[in-house]
């Protein structure tokens, strides 16, 4: 599904991946981790399209298509999905406005019919069960007013919404209080299933109770470490990150 | 000038020597004004950004003869007529086709004049043509326009909607209407300006209001402008409050190559309060000037200001605010605030808002700021598979709700947001 080769990307002229390579096959759950400023979050961004990312190097392709060849709404049309970090504020934009037009433009390069407003909020509801959301957020402006919990909700909302292909999930788990994790976390792994693939990135370990991944990658340093199975991410939280690559 | 000169000379031996002498010597006085100070340009200080040039060399011409509706355009409008309304016809009133609320007294401004001896304490007493020349232009040509007066204790149930619109039979014409609203004490309701044009002939439109709120009134005063490109737009209200009245003003203004909106309002009395708030969504060549000025003269009053510009193509935007804390008016709460987006690199926006506090006790803050879509959040909604140019809409359009919002429910949002989206699509499909 994704196979990033050899990729460089720099930020205002700071080369922050040096040579990443991965490859995430449909179905599979990719668990990126590693310590702060590691380009963990650059690494979600670039493959989002985030203008401010250059890439110097490398390849990286999407269901066999050149990904940089592909504008941001472009991917998200063909099917990925990045869970913000820090989910943006989109004041006086309806939540429910949001979701059915980000809905209906995808379903619309699927080629599906776009729904109307009656099917999407009956659609929309059915979707609100996944991450326990109150119907409340629906007449809200985006992720206005939302804590931090609330806007990690409302981010897995969207994905079940839209229903993605490649979900890369940033740092879903951060600034999340026990309860919420569990929520969010069971949200996403009742997202799984065959025909999708996640990349999750995260800091820490205990999201991956949760969400088990079937492989776990250190990256550091702008370069994946060390890669290998559920295990990895056990040992990490044990023995620190200085374990796998002395800082 | 001399067209104007001119046209005055005229007015004077014909039609209008037979007025009341009080009429007659305010058109002088204002005639005279103009006359001593011309147009302003953009070295007076209320006018630094706004060059009305353009006005000043255009050989505007008077339209003479009454107001003709052909059967067709009558059945037309007829058949729009929805609530109470008063038609106005290249600036001039056009009863026939007005249906009048029962419990107001609505009268051609012509027949108030030499009929009703109430009008003369209030009319030009309000608006003051000494510091604007336009105010003075149109002074000069009283005459035009209609007299509202709301009885003392009335509320008026539906809102009362004043459509003028625009069908210029050649390039060039002026319109000058005036109209004057008396609400009497404790009285309410709802008013609506609605400017619109027939046809894409280029005019003048010069419009004086004068609004009197007696002691207790409660009014709200809606103004949609939507002119055609080619016109220029000139207006100004002026609003003078008794103790413990409420007036509330909300403006889109969409349309005209040249705009120039001020809101004069003056707490007189004690506890009188404002709520002044708008938008303006320009693109193309378009100039559009929001002025206001709150002059706060008597203790506990309060005034709120909130408006928005967002500027496309080549347009500009001005926003000047002034709020004047007279001696003696304590415990004044007065707050400001102009917000703009800039959707294209050549748009621009000046704003200016000035507070002028002569007096202790007093809560008083303004804001002001000119900005751009953010990056971030154009992101976030095309990484959701929104296009960019419907990602920047949304934005815009999200930027504008907060306004739209405080508009209250009702026939007047449903049609601001409805022409904020067409001007929203407009400015959208040239960027």
């Amino acid at each position: 599904m994704l196979e990033i080769k050899n990729l460089h990307v720099s930020v205002e002229g700071v080369e922050i991946l040096k040579g990443i390579n991965l490859k995430v096959q449909a179905g599979e759950v990719h668990a990126i981790m590693g310590p702060n400023g590691s380009g963990k979050s650059t690494l979600t961004r670039v493959l989002a399209g985030h203008p401010a990312y250059v890439v110097t190097k490398g390849s990286v392709t999407y269901e066999g298509k050149d990904l940089f060849a592909l504008s941001i709404e472009e991917r998200a049309r063909q099917g990925i999905f990045l869970a913000f970090q820090y989910p943006i504020d989109i004041p006086g934009v309806n939540n429910t406005y949001f979701l059915k037009a980000a809905l209906n433009e995808i379903r619309k390069a699927r080629g599906l019919e776009e729904l109307d407003a009656m099917e999407f909020l009956e659609y929309l509801k059915e979707k609100m069960k996944t991450v326990e959301m109150d119907e409340s957020f629906l007449n809200r402006p985006v992720n206005e007013g939302f804590s931090g919990g609330e806007k990690k909700r409302n981010e897995i909302l969207q994905m079940a919404v839209l229903s993605p292909k490649l979900a890369i999930l940033d740092e879903t788990d951060s600034g999340l209080d026990i309860d919420a994790l569990k929520v969010v976390s069971e949200g996403v792994d009742r997202l799984r299933r065959p025909d999708r693939s996640i990349i999750l990135v995260t800091h820490y370990q205990r999201i991956l109770n949760y969400i088990v991944p079937d492989h776990v990658h250190v990256l550091m340093g702008g370069k994946i470490v060390k890669s290998g199975g559920k295990d990895l991410a056990l040992h990490l939280e044990e023995k620190g990150y200085e374990w796998v690559h002395p800082v | 000038m001399n067209q104007y000169i001119k046209a005055f000379e005229d007015l004077k031996r014909g039609a209008a020597s037979a007025d009341v002498p009080w009429v007659r010597r305010l058109r002088g006085e204002a005639m005279a004004s103009f006359i001593e100070k011309g147009f302003p340009t953009t070295r007076d200080e209320a006018w630094r950004y706004t060059d009305p040039t353009a006005i000043r060399d255009a050989a505007f011409i008077f339209e003479t003869g009454a107001a003709t509706l052909s059967q067709g355009q009558i059945e037309k409008l007829n058949r729009e007529r929805v609530g109470n309304r008063i038609m106005f016809l290249n600036g001039r009133y056009v009863r026939e086709v007005s249906s009048l609320p029962e419990n107001v007294e609505v009268v051609d401004l012509r027949k108030a004049l030499a009929t009703n001896p109430e009008i003369e304490m209030h009319c030009g007493a309000h608006a003051d043509f000494k510091q604007n020349a336009f105010v003075a232009l149109n002074t000069a040509f009283l005459g035009e326009g209609v007299l509202i007066r709301i009885p003392e204790g009335t509320v008026l149930e539906v809102p009362l909607r004043l459509v003028f619109v625009a069908d210029p039979a050649s390039e060039d014409s002026i319109f000058q209407p005036r109209v004057l609203i008396l609400a009497g004490k404790r009285s309410g309701g709802t008013l609506v300006e609605h400017y619109c044009a027939a046809n894409l002939k280029g005019y003048f439109t010069n419009i004086v209001s004068e609004i009197v709120l007696g002691e207790g009134a409660s009014f709200r005063h809606c103004k949609i402008q939507n002119e055609n490109a080619n016109a220029f737009h000139i207006a100004s209200t002026w609003v003078s409050q008794e103790k413990g009245s409420q007036f509330s003003s909300w403006a889109l203004s969409t349309g005209s190559r040249l705009m120039r909106n001020d809101c004069h309002v003056g707490l007189a009395k004690e506890e009188a309060s404002c709520v002044l708030s708008g938008l303006y969504l320009g693109d193309g060549d378009q100039h559009l000037d929001q002025h206001t000025f709150i002059d706060h003269r008597s203790p506990a009053g309060k005034s709120r200001q909130f408006f928005k510009g967002l500027m496309a193509g080549k347009s500009r935007g001005v926003f000047g605010g002034k709020v004047l804390v007279r001696q003696g008016a304590v415990q004044t709460d007065a707050m400001q605030t102009n917000k703009n987006l800039l959707l294209s690199d050549e748009a621009r926006v000046d704003t200016q808002p000035q507070l002028e506090i002569d007096t202790d006790d007093v809560k008083c803050s303004h804001g002001a700021a000119v900005g751009q879509l953010q990056e971030d959040a154009l992101f976030y909604l095309r990484a959701r598979g929104i296009g960019e140019r419907d990602a920047g809409r949304m934005l815009a359009r999200g930027f504008a709700q907060e306004v739209i919002d405080t508009a209250g429910e009702g026939l007047f949002k449903k049609e601001l947001e409805e022409l904020v989206s067409r001007k929203l699509e407009a400015q959208f499909s040239q960027s």
